[in-house]
C-alpha cells in the first residue's frame, strides 16, 4: 500500500540558524542584521511558496532488493550489504517540497539579490531533509504503533548517490514507487525534479545495524558526513 | 578617508547604494572607470576574498559586497565600452549536461564579476560543445565546468576531451568545481585546475590570465 502526503511547509521550515549554518556561518558570529533578517525572510518566503508533497510504500526484502541492485553498480561493497541482512521492515520513499521554491531561487540570483536566494537555497535543501526525517519518523511510528519493531529500533533513510549505493538505483527506484503522482520526475542523469526533492530506502532495525566506522573507499570522497551526525542523535537516544 | 577608499570601505560593507553614490561622485571628480574598478572595486573585493579565505566573514558577507560591486560596475560599464577598455579577461561557466543545480556556478560567476571578469554564464544542461563553442566565439581564455552528480562528472571530460580533439587544451584553460569532483579527478581527466570553492576559482582565473 501507498502513503500519499501533503505535508505543510511550516512543518518543514528549517530555523533561521539552521539556514545560516548551511552557508558556512558558525554559530554566534559576528553578523550584520541584513543577514540575519535576510534568513527569516527566505523562512518566510519557503512557507508561502513550498507545496510539500511526499510518498511511501513498505516493500518486502526481494522486491527491495531488486531496487537496490539496480544496474549492478554499486560499490563493493555498500554500506547497505551490511545493513540489509540485519533490517527488519524497508519501505520506499520520496518527498519534495515543489518547484516553485526553485523557481523564485533563480528568479533572486538573476535579479541581483544573492543573499536572499542563497538563503531560500539553503531553506529548500533544508526543507527536504526535514521531509525525508518526517517520513522516517511516520514509518517508525507506523511500525511501532502495530508493534512490528522495538521500540528501540530505529529508522534512517538512506538514497540512491550514497554511501556506495549507485544512483544508477534511482531508475529502479522509481519503477517501483512511481513517484510521479506526487509531481517528481527523474532525469536521465538520474537528477530529480523538481530539485529540491529527496529519494530512498527507510530500512528499520537494531540501533546497531545503523553504526558504522566510515572507512569504506567512497566515504574518503564523502562530503556531506551526516553519517556521523546521525549516529550521534542515535547514541545519544540510547 | 578618501573618494577612492570611501568607496572601497563601502563596497565591503555591502552598501550598495553608497557603492552607487560614491561612483558617480568618482566619476563627476573626474577619475576615470579604470581607476576606480582598478583602485576601489576590485581592491575592495580583494579584501572580502581575503577575509573570506581566512574565515572572518561568511558567504552572506560575500554576497553582499558583490551586490555593492554590480552597483559600481553598472555605472562603470558604459564607460568602458565607450573608451573601448578591455575586460580583464572571459570566462565561460556552466552546469555541464544533465545536472540542473546551479548554485555553485552561480557563486563562482557572481565572484568572477566582482573580481572585473567578463563572465558568460551558459545556465545549466549545458552540452559540451556549447561550451567550447561559445568560448571559441567569445575568445574566452577559461571555461569552468560546474556538476552536482556523480552522473554528470563525466561530461567534464568530455569537454577536456573536446578541447584536446580541437587542439585547445592549453589554449582554453578547463577549470572544474562541484560538490563530487576533486583535485585528483581534474588531473585524471585532463582539466587544468579544481575550485574548491568560488574565492578559490577566482584566484586560479588571477593565475592564469596573469600568465598570459
Amino acid at each position: 500500500m501507498k502513503d500519499i502526503l501533503t505535508i505543510a511547509a511550516a512543518d518543514l521550515v528549517p530555523d533561521a540558524q539552521s539556514i545560516l549554518a548551511a552557508q558556512g556561518v558558525l554559530p554566534g558570529g559576528n553578523l550584520r542584521a541584513e543577514i540575519v533578517a535576510g534568513a527569516e525572510t527566505a523562512r518566510e518566503l519557503f512557507v508561502e511558496l513550498a507545496e510539500p508533497k511526499a510518498i511511501m510504500k513498505e516493500v518486502s526484502a526481494r522486491d527491495f532488493d531488486s531496487v537496490y541492485r539496480g544496474n549492478g553498480r554499486n560499490s563493493q561493497p555498500a554500506l547497505l550489504d551490511f545493513i540489509l541482512p540485519r533490517a527488519s521492515h524497508l519501505a520506499l520513499a520520496a518527498a519534495t517540497v515543489g518547484g516553485t521554491v526553485s523557481r523564485r531561487i533563480t528568479e533572486l540570483f538573476e535579479g541581483g539579490d544573492y543573499v536572499l536566494g542563497a538563503m531560500l537555497d539553503a531553506a529548500a535543501s533544508g526543507g527536504a531533509d526535514r521531509a525525508s526525517q518526517m517520513l522516517e519518523q511516520l514509518f517508525y511510528g507506523r511500525l511501532t504503533a502495530t508493534h512490528e519493531i522495538e521500540p528501540i529500533d530505529e529508522v534512517y533513510c538512506y538514497s540512491p548517490g550514497y554511501c556506495g549505493w549507485h544512483i544508477s538505483a534511482q531508475r529502479q527506484l522509481f519503477d517501483h514507487l512511481r513517484p510521479e503522482v506526487i509531481g517528481l520526475t527523474l532525469r536521465e542523469s538520474f537528477l530529480m525534479e523538481p530539485l529540491k526533492s529527496i529519494s530512498g530506502a527507510l530500512i528499520a532495525g537494531p540501533a546497531t545495524i545503523h553504526q558504522f566506522d566510515d572507512t569504506f573507499p567512497f566515504c574518503a570522497e564523502c562530503r556531506t558526513r551526516s553519517c556521523r551526525a546521525r549516529m550521534g542523535r542515535a547514541e545519544k537516544r540510547n | 578617508m578618501d573618494l577612492l577608499a570611501n568607496l572601497s570601505q563601502s563596497l565591503q560593507d555591502g552598501d550598495d547604494e553608497k557603492v552607487a553614490a560614491l561612483t558617480k561622485e568618482a566619476l563627476a571628480a573626474g577619475m576615470s572607470a579604470k581607476q576606480i574598478l582598478d583602485n576601489a572595486l576590485i581592491s575592495g573585493m580583494t579584501v572580502i576574498g581575503n577575509r573570506f579565505k581566512a574565515h572572518e566573514i561568511f558567504l552572506p558577507d560575500v554576497l553582499l559586497s558583490a551586490r555593492a560591486m554590480y552597483a559600481g560596475l553598472e555605472l562603470l560599464k558604459p564607460l568602458f565600452l565607450k573608451d573601448d577598455i578591455p575586460s580583464r579577461g572571459k570566462v565561460v561557466v556552466g552546469t555541464v549536461q544533465g545536472d540542473l543545480h546551479d548554485i555553485g556556478k552561480n557563486l563562482v560567476s557572481i565572484m568572477l564579476k566582482g573580481a572585473g571578469y567578463e563572465v558568460i554564464d551558459l545556465g545549466n544542461d549545458v552540452p559540451p560543445e556549447r561550451f567550447v563553442d561559445t568560448a571559441v566565439a567569445q575568445g574566452a581564455a577559461i571555461i569552468g565546468l560546474s556538476a552536482l552528480l556523480t552522473t554528470t562528472m563525466p561530461v567534464m571530460s568530455q569537454v577536456a576531451a573536446l578541447l584536446k580533439e580541437r587542439g585547445l587544451t592549453g589554449r582554453i584553460k578547463l577549470i572544474i568545481g562541484g560538490a563530487p569532483v576533486s583535485d585528483a579527478y581534474a588531473r585524471e581527466i585532463g582539466a587544468d585546475a579544481y575550485g574548491f570553492d568560488a574565492v578559490k576559482a577566482v584566484e586560479i582565473v588571477d593565475r592564469f590570465l596573469m600568465r598570459q
